[in-house]
């Protein structure tokens, strides 16, 4: 009995346990395997996903640099590069009015498992230089019956006339869909006079007085439909100790609130702080602008140089007055020399820089028809005091950019779409308008002076136009697409 | 002799197995937690990465922004409280990480040239389920691309 159960018991248990030991050993060395597999896999995979973003931009890098060499040509079909980290593809398309559209594909890694793609699509476009309605590096002085459309800056005065309008771009009076401004108006330095019935239905806010010690001088009917605030550019008031400057009123209505260093006359819907020192705003700059024939679709491209080709460029123009589009540079040239715009009918983008002219249209009127999209800058950089610009009557005189009669690219009323959007641009001089002008768009200027039935609502399609600002192109729009191919279209 | 020597090293592997399963568990654990991680910090980041501004009103604990998706601008805010991380859009509110060790997550850096958040920093802080003493950490800093486009000229 002892033999057997010596014998039964003992035989190949010791192959049993080393069975059974090395079982439990592999799974557990499989276990650890395993996990630590995945972990390499997962850190590795991760490593190739953020790195292939890095690839990815040294591709946008890259298309930016190519633009820049070739004057914005874009390269044909798909181009390639390569990275210590990994490699790229990238295709730029070009889009209108020097946009572009640069989609790259970055990759990293080459076993299937820790390989890692990444696109995104990059939007250069100029930078936006433009979100005022009106903006002057001095005054701005309206008179009878103007609307507009957006916010107006001034680095001194406003006056806004009987019977004038500052709207929101929302206003029903406004073009439907409009982004561009609350109906503000800010006088920098100096002060903000309304005249009866006139309506500013954002914020009004100065930094200086008139003459009668006003910041925001309000005539009978007058209305702020925002809030009103007179400020004062000395810090801390201390220019005036006695409050007795920097005030609001005698007349009209504030619907939000109204504070002033000086006292409150005008009925206030809002709270009203008298006796309240507040910072003015500071003085804005105009942007600047740089020309490089290179930005413009050469076929468009016409060169002149006043007085020498002042001739030819009118021959050009009459005979095209009825067709006008393409980009002109005109260089020399002064007041005797005239950029003259008179009775011309715009058909295509056009861009008119005069260096040293001044750019006129007297009375022959000037539109724009057909059915193509437009944009119009109309530059110059003729300097001439804003004293000059117009006479008693207020027809435009020596101004940088004067208008009389009938400037009117928009078909309809304001309110009804417009495809042809203006910029005024002039840094040196005034611009001055009389009688019935009416567009969408904006005008930058040292000084501005609006006379009789002019409408002009703010078109943000003029606040990115290439050679102004500080950059010829900006990244607009950067955005990372769902993998794929580079050539694929949506970026979802 | 050899039943008893079986026995002790049965309990010996038993033992060991015990052990190997209990870290195997917390291993999975742990991997899961950081897969979590990773994908939640990715799709922060990406979004970050795209956003146009960052509200003032953005704390330790809560990010507002507008971000590009589709090529449309949407507001997105991101929140920690408590242990839960959550996403806020126009769809909703969705959970999307569960046992934060912190809801310090985010912090901002300003440009100098414009004003305005240019940068954020995210640290993501999370105690495995199955470890809770053990802390996972994952840091990111992410520059804003679009937010210079958002900037106002003249």
């Amino acid at each position: 009995m002892k033999q057997f159960f010596r014998t039964r018991d003992e035989r190949g248990v010791a192959l049993v346990t080393a069975i059974m030991v090395g079982f439990v050993g592999t799974m557990f060395v499989t276990t650890m395997m395993y996990v630590s597999f995945h972990n390499q896999t997962s850190s590795a995979k991760n490593r190739s996903w953020g790195q292939s973003l890095h690839v990815a931009e040294s591709g946008v890098h890259q298309a930016i640099a190519y633009l820049q060499n070739s004057s914005g040509v874009v390269p044909s079909g798909t181009q390639t590069g390569t990275t210590a980290e990994g490699t790229y593809q990238y295709r730029i398309t070009a889009l209108t009015r020097n946009r572009y559209q640069v989609d790259v594909v970055g990759s990293v890694g080459t076993a299937s498992t820790t390989q890692s793609s990444r696109r995104i699509r990059v939007t250069m476009a100029p930078p936006i230089s433009f979100k005022y309605a009106l903006f002057s590096l001095s005054d701005i002085t309206t008179k009878n019956n103007n609307t507009v459309c957006g916010d107006v800056w001034a680095n001194t005065y406003v006056e806004v006339y009987n019977g004038d309008s500052v709207l929101a771009s929302t206003d029903p009076s406004c073009p439907a869909g409009g982004t561009g401004g609350s109906g503000n108006v800010a006088a920098a330095t100096s002060y903000i006079s309304m005249s009866n019935n006139s309506t500013i239905a954002g914020d009004a806010w100065s930094g200086g007085y008139d003459s009668s010690n006003y910041g925001i001088s309000m005539g009978g009917g007058a209305r702020v439909l925002g809030n009103a605030k007179a400020s004062s550019s000395t810090p801390a008031c201390a220019d005036d100790p006695g409050n007795t400057k920097y005030k609001i009123g005698s007349s009209g209505n504030v619907s939000g609130a109204a504070t002033a260093w000086g006292t409150i006359t005008s009925t206030v819907t809002g709270t009203k702080l008298q006796n309240t020192c507040t910072p003015a705003p500071a003085t804005k700059t105009i942007p600047t602008y740089t020309f490089n024939a290179a930005n413009y679709p050469a076929g468009t491209m016409h060169q002149y140089t006043f007085p020498a080709d002042y001739a030819a460029f009118n021959t050009y123009i009459a005979a095209n007055k009825n067709n006008l589009s393409g980009t002109f540079y005109i260089t020399g040239g002064g007041s005797a020399y005239p950029v003259s715009l008179d009775g011309t009918t715009v058909t295509g983008d056009l861009t008119v820089i005069a260096t040293a002219s001044p750019i006129d249209m007297t009375s022959g009127g000037m539109g724009a028809s057909g059915s193509t999209d437009k944009v119009v800058v109309l530059a110059s950089w003729y300097a001439a005091p804003a004293s000059g610009c117009t006479t008693t009557g207020g027809n435009p005189a020596d101004c940088a950019v004067g208008f009389k009669n009938n400037f009117d690219m928009n078909s309809g009323s304001l309110s009804a779409d417009d495809n042809t959007a203006v910029l005024i641009y002039a840094p040196n001089g005034p611009v001055a308008f009389k009688n019935n002008a009416e567009f969408h768009g904006a005008i930058f200027a040292n000084n501005v002076q609006i006379k009789n039935n002019m409408n002009v609502a703010y078109d943000d399609r003029i606040d990115q136009i290439v050679g102004f600002g500080n950059a010829t192109l900006d990244i607009e729009n950067w955005e990372e697409c769902d993998p794929g191919a580079v050539t694929t279209s949506s970026c979802g | 002799m050899a039943s008893a020597l079986l026995l002790v090293i049965l309990l010996t592997i038993f033992s060991v197995l015990d052990n190997a399963s209990a870290s195997q568990a917390y291993q999975a654990d742990r991997t899961k937690s950081l897969d979590e991680m990773r994908n939640v910090l990715n799709k922060m980041t990406k979004e970050l990465r795209q956003a146009t501004t960052i509200s003032a009103a953005s704390t330790a604990s809560t990010v507002s922004f507008s971000s590009y998706i589709n090529g449309v601008s949407v507001p997105i805010v991101y929140t920690a409280s408590g242990t839960t991380l959550t996403k806020t859009t126009a769809g909703g509110t969705a959970t999307l990480l569960r046992n934060l060790a912190t809801t310090s997550l985010f912090t901002y850096t300003q440009a100098d040239a414009t004003t305005g958040i240019q940068w954020v920093s995210i640290s993501l802080e999370v105690n495995p389920a199955r470890r809770p003493n053990t802390t996972l950490v994952l840091d990111s800093q992410i520059n804003l691309r679009n937010r210079t486009t958002a900037e106002t000229s003249s």
